[in-house]
This record gives structure tokens, sequence and C-alpha cells, in this order.
């Protein structure tokens, strides 16, 4: 398995491939962001928000999407959340669950464990979570240098 | 000193989030043709700003008839411009043709001489 970034169309810069899954997988995927929202037992603006713009990004069907609003309310366990998930499809929802749960800036133990056993169910390196939140850092320093640019902007 | 927090969208009005998205649209349909990572990004952006759903169809509508700069400009506040900007070049950065908008966007923003005050 290799991720591309934006196959065909050359280089480019932001790209995702959340899109490109089968519909099943990128339900199973949302399904597990679902599930990472209620780990902490609380829901803050910043993980909604994380929340809503991966599932936007998943473009599910209206239909789909009712069923992880009710997914927010009643969470499905862990176990069936990653049944349907492929290897690729597995890794991404690792990689946005890690986002999402860093998302409002602390990343508590339960968060850590949910996340320590996505890993371990799609069999990645020990160091994998880690390595993931090293990388979740640096994205936020990166998205803070671009509103310092947004302020630094005027003549 | 205009203030932009990692969350900096969500704290704008619902109608300034709306005017940020619909100029995503106008952005990526500048070429003609909305493709399905173009849509797949709107939606994010959408999504982040965490747009009331009904906001959400009124943008989806304007897919198929694209809005005119001019017009969302008017009445946007200096930091959703600015974050439009970065959205934009963020979305253009999809698809290399897409750099012209984000060429008009920023002489927009030029014209309108946008101080920002201490």
């Amino acid at each position: 398995m290799g991720f591309k970034s934006y196959g065909e169309h050359g280089v480019n810069m932001l790209p995702d491939t959340v899109h490109k899954l089968p519909q099943s997988e990128r339900f199973a995927y949302a399904r597990l962001l679902a599930y990472m929202t209620r780990v902490d037992n609380e829901l803050t603006v910043e993980e909604m928000s994380m929340f809503e713009q991966r599932l936007g990004t998943a473009l599910l069907s209206p239909k789909q999407r009712q069923m992880i609003r009710a997914d927010l309310k009643n969470p499905p366990p862990l176990e069936e959340c990653l049944e349907d998930l492929g290897e690729e499809a597995g890794r991404l929802a690792l990689r946005d669950a890690v986002l999402m749960a860093a998302s409002d800036g602390t990343v508590d133990e339960d968060e850590r464990e949910a996340l320590e056993e996505i890993a371990e169910h799609l069999d990645l390196l020990p160091d994998a979570v880690n390595r993931l939140l090293k990388w979740t850092v640096e994205g936020y320093t990166w998205m803070q240098a671009g509103y310092d640019l947004l302020n630094n902007l005027s003549r | 000193m205009i203030v932009l927090l990692p969350d900096a969208a969500l704290s704008l009005s619902e109608e300034q989030r709306r005017k940020i998205a619909c100029t995503l649209v106008m952005v990526a349909a500048s070429d003609g043709a909305l493709v399905r990572e173009e849509i797949s990004a709107i939606e994010s952006a959408m999504g982040a700003m965490m747009l009331h759903p009904e906001s959400r169809e009124e943008v989806r509508q304007l897919l198929t008839q694209p809005p005119e700069l001019d017009s969302l400009l008017e009445g946007m506040e200096t930091a959703a411009i600015r974050l439009a900007l970065r959205d934009a070049a963020l979305l253009a950065s999809l698809l290399h043709y897409k750099e012209l908008s984000i060429a008009d966007i920023k002489t927009h923003c030029d014209e309108k001489r946008i101080i920002i005050r201490n």
C-alpha cells in the first residue's frame, strides 16, 4: 500500500485521499471519528469543528450523515467501528482521530488509549501514535504560522 | 490588531462564514468545472466552519451558478476576507489553473487598502 498525495494531477500542496475511498469505508472512517468524539465524555467546539471538517471531506451521503450524527449520541463500540475499515481507510482514520483528539489542545489518557488500540488493530509500529502526534503538533504550528502571516499582509 | 486565532473562522458570524464558503465556490468554479477534490475541500471547509445546514445548502446551490466576487466581498469583514484568501489559496493548490482567481482576490484586498490597527 502506498499513499499518493494527488495521483494524476501532479504536484499539489494539500491533498487528501479520504474522498477516494469506497463509500462503505468512508462511512466506517466517519464512524470511528464519531467514536473518538465521545472517548473523553466531552465534545469541545474544536473537536466538533474538526469532526465536521473530516465528515465534509469524506463526502458522505445525506443518509449516512444522519447515521453518523446518531452515532455521536450513541457511539458504537470501537471493535464495531474497526471492523469495516480497510488498511488505507484505517490509517487515515487513525491520522484524523489523532487530529481530533489533539484539537482541543490536550490528548487525555482515555483518548491516548483509544488511539493506541486503533494502531494496534491496524498492526502498526509501536511508536505510530507518537509519530502522528508529533506530526499533528507540527501541523498546528504551521496553521498558526498561517494566522501570523494573515496578520502581517497589510501594506 | 486583528486577532486570528486557530478557531478564527468560528468566531465570525454565520453570514461571514457563509461568504467565505461562497468565495471558495467562486474560486473552485473559476475554470468552469468542479472536480470531486474541490467539492470535498469545500464541504470540508464548511464543516470546519460549522456552517448551519441551511447555509450549506445555499452554498451547494451556488456550485451550479457561482457568485460574482464583487458581490461576495461586499460586506465582508477584513478577517473574513483574509481567511477566505487563505482557504482559497489552499483550495487553489489542488489544481494549478486556479491561480488566477487567487490573484483576483488579492487585488481586491489590496484595493480595499486594509489597515491593521494596533
